[in-house]
């Protein structure tokens, strides 16, 4: 490795030479200033003020933290931290297994066509827009649907799944995990592939059978990758799925089904509420960058890879 | 063990299967097997339900999984409403316009961020990524496309979608591992830095451009939350995810007024809306096989070091 000299003038001659392509860089950001810094700077500021309908953001009163006491002095408000931390962390729980198991049974299959054509199969899904996936679940769940219908040909009353609140945290969970536990088998696919084969060949000859192997070689192969996911979905803890909710959520389930994210749709969006909307949003965006670094700091430091 | 021995084996088997792995084997392949169907039988149901007549509906009390006289009338009444083909218009005009436009900031910034002795590399690379961890949500991004004039119209979908910094990540990842000396070779060529990109780089990167693209594409194709919240004035201008997505939502089952009342009587409601659901899922699942590899690559290349 030779190193740069770092001669006087040595900087102005790279900028020199870059300087078209800074000519580029300089167009980035300024697009990323309009479209990614403006919002920012305007949601701060926006939290500290009274915007009334109609009015500009610069004539707003300013209001101090009024906006930010509103979220922890209102009970509707915190039921929203409530549904939020709930169907995070349950669909944290539930959906942390399953890729995992998938992962190691695909990868044992002997049949390598078998293999192939269950891997192209499980990913599909992954690709489904939560509008055709709902419509998947409105097939089975709605009245006129394929449960309901054994419920009648077995002699029950029609249930209303879509609409039942005891109903909607498992169809979420359960929808989430049908999307995605395919998709993920590629993450630690990935580290198993890296895997020497001598050490399967050993474990072979040794007499390992197959629970022994998954101890002593696959799961060690993969342990890196799951710290790393577990660490990483803790710093999204605050982050539920728009798309999803929205998709799944109606008036009948807005106890359990409102969130941090809908709410500043309807609510500070729809009804104008933009001092609330934007300081539920800012502390949200804040209290999840700190969790999102810290995440990263820990995972760097436990298994050796962090997403920045 | 005839059966062993026609399966390719891989790891070093010439040693005979204990009675344990042969348990084992069967185990994952039949959980396997339930998972693949899992992900696939279902809109094979969605099909059935899609193509059954009201008339049998009713007769089988409502339970039908393949009707015996199935009926094209819900697709016939989908294909005569104006909404169905404008939002189709939509996303197609979208999804190929959004291809070039998640490409076109983000090749460049990518290849340029990945230049090691660049001055000042790391601060705008700060800067790009710091957007990844934080912004100021819906209502100020709802604001300032007010103030753009981007409110209901098209071009609220392009837009924002300049900004991929993901893709510049993954971009910056693959140019790094690019050999120097190729670059270099370059040099003494007397090539200037945007030649070396534009007829070196990019050409190198078309994997990961194809990838990329096909990830902007599936994204356009299946997006219509920017349309609910950025564009819900203007339904001339609606994507065909949210025509479906209002049509599951809707009581009735009319899009507009256009739908003749003979093969309304024929369809089921549900049957309508899974011909809808239908109609938007194929074009995915006619292309997926065909692009299966790459979207899998691009994962891989995402997920090594990203």
């Amino acid at each position: 490795m030779q190193k740069t000299k770092k001669k006087p003038g040595h900087i102005k001659r790279q900028l020199k030479r870059y300087s078209v392509l800074y000519v580029i860089l300089l167009l980035a950001i300024i697009y990323y200033f309009v479209f990614m810094y403006v919002p920012l700077i305007w949601g701060v500021e926006i939290s500290f003020k009274d915007m009334k309908i109609g009015s500009t953001i610069q004539d707003a009163p300013w209001v101090g933290w009024k906006n930010y006491k509103y979220f922890f002095q209102n009970k509707s408000m915190l039921k929203l931290l409530r549904n939020t931390l709930i169907i995070s962390i349950n669909s944290m729980i539930w959906g942390f297994l399953p890729p995992i198991l998938l992962t190691i049974a695909i990868f044992d299959l002997r049949s390598k066509k078998y293999q192939k054509f269950c891997q192209t199969m499980v990913y599909i899904p992954h690709f489904f827009s939560w509008v055709i996936i709902y419509g998947i679940v409105f097939a089975f769940f709605s009245g006129n649907g394929f449960v309901n219908g054994i419920i009648r040909a077995l002699g029950g009353t029609e249930v209303g799944f879509l609409t039942s609140k005891k109903a909607f945290l498992p169809l979420l969970i359960g929808t989430q995990i049908w999307q995605s536990v395919g998709w993920s088998t590629i993450l630690y696919f990935a580290a198993l592939t890296s895997v020497d084969t001598e050490l399967y060949d050993a474990a072979k000859i040794d007499g390992a059978g197959p629970i022994q192997r998954i101890r002593a070689v696959t799961f060690p192969a993969m342990k890196p990758v799951i710290t790393f996911s577990l660490i990483m979905s803790l710093g999204g803890v605050l982050g539920t799925n728009f798309e999803q909710i929205m998709m799944f959520y109606n008036s009948a389930l807005y106890d359990v089904a409102d969130v941090i994210d809908t709410w500043v749709y309807r609510v500070g969006l729809g009804q104008m509420q933009y001092g609330y909307g934007t300081a539920t949003s800012m502390m949200r965006s804040v209290v999840g960058l700190v969790l999102m670094v810290s995440a990263n700091t820990i995972s760097k430091k436990v298994s050796g890879r962090g997403m920045f | 063990m005839k059966k062993n021995q026609k399966v390719s084996v891989p790891r070093g088997s010439q040693i005979k299967m204990s009675r344990e792995e042969k348990l084992y084997q069967a185990c994952i392949a039949i959980v396997v097997g339930l998972v693949t169907v899992a992900c696939i039988l279902p809109l094979l149901y969605v099909v059935g339900m899609s193509l059954t007549s009201e008339g049998e509906m009713i007769e089988k009390n409502f339970f039908v999984i393949i009707p015996e006289h199935p009926t094209l009338a819900a697709y016939k009444n989908l294909f005569s409403s104006a909404n169905f083909f404008d939002g189709m218009k939509i996303t197609i005009l979208r999804t190929f316009i959004g291809i070039f436009s998640a490409l076109v900031l983000t090749v460049p910034v990518g290849y340029i961020l990945a230049i090691r002795e660049l001055p000042f590399k790391n601060p705008i690379l700060l800067y790009f990524i710091t957007t990844m961890l934080i912004g100021g949500g819906t209502i100020p991004s709802y604001l300032l496309y007010r103030d753009l004039h981007l409110l209901n119209s098209f071009w609220v979908y392009i837009a924002p979608s300049l900004a991929n910094t993901h893709g510049i990540l993954v971009v910056k990842l693959f140019v790094e591992g690019i050999p120097t000396d190729l670059m270099e070779s370059a040099d003494l060529d007397g090539a200037s830095e945007l030649q070396k990109m534009w007829h070196l780089g990019i050409p190198l990167l078309r994997p990961t451009i194809l990838a990329l693209g096909l990830f902007a594409a599936v994204a356009h194709w299946n997006s219509w939350m920017d349309a609910m919240i950025y564009a819900p004035m203007n339904t001339k201008i609606w994507p065909i995810q949210y025509i479906i997505r209002n049509m599951m939502l809707a009581a009735s089952t009319s899009m507009d007024n256009g739908i003749p009342i003979s093969s309304f009587m024929k369809m089921t409601p549900e049957g309508f809306k899974m011909a809808g659901v239908l109609v938007a899922v194929l074009p995915i699942l006619c292309v997926y096989p065909f692009l299966q590899k790459y979207f899998v690559k691009g994962m891989f290349t995402g997920s090594v070091k990203g």
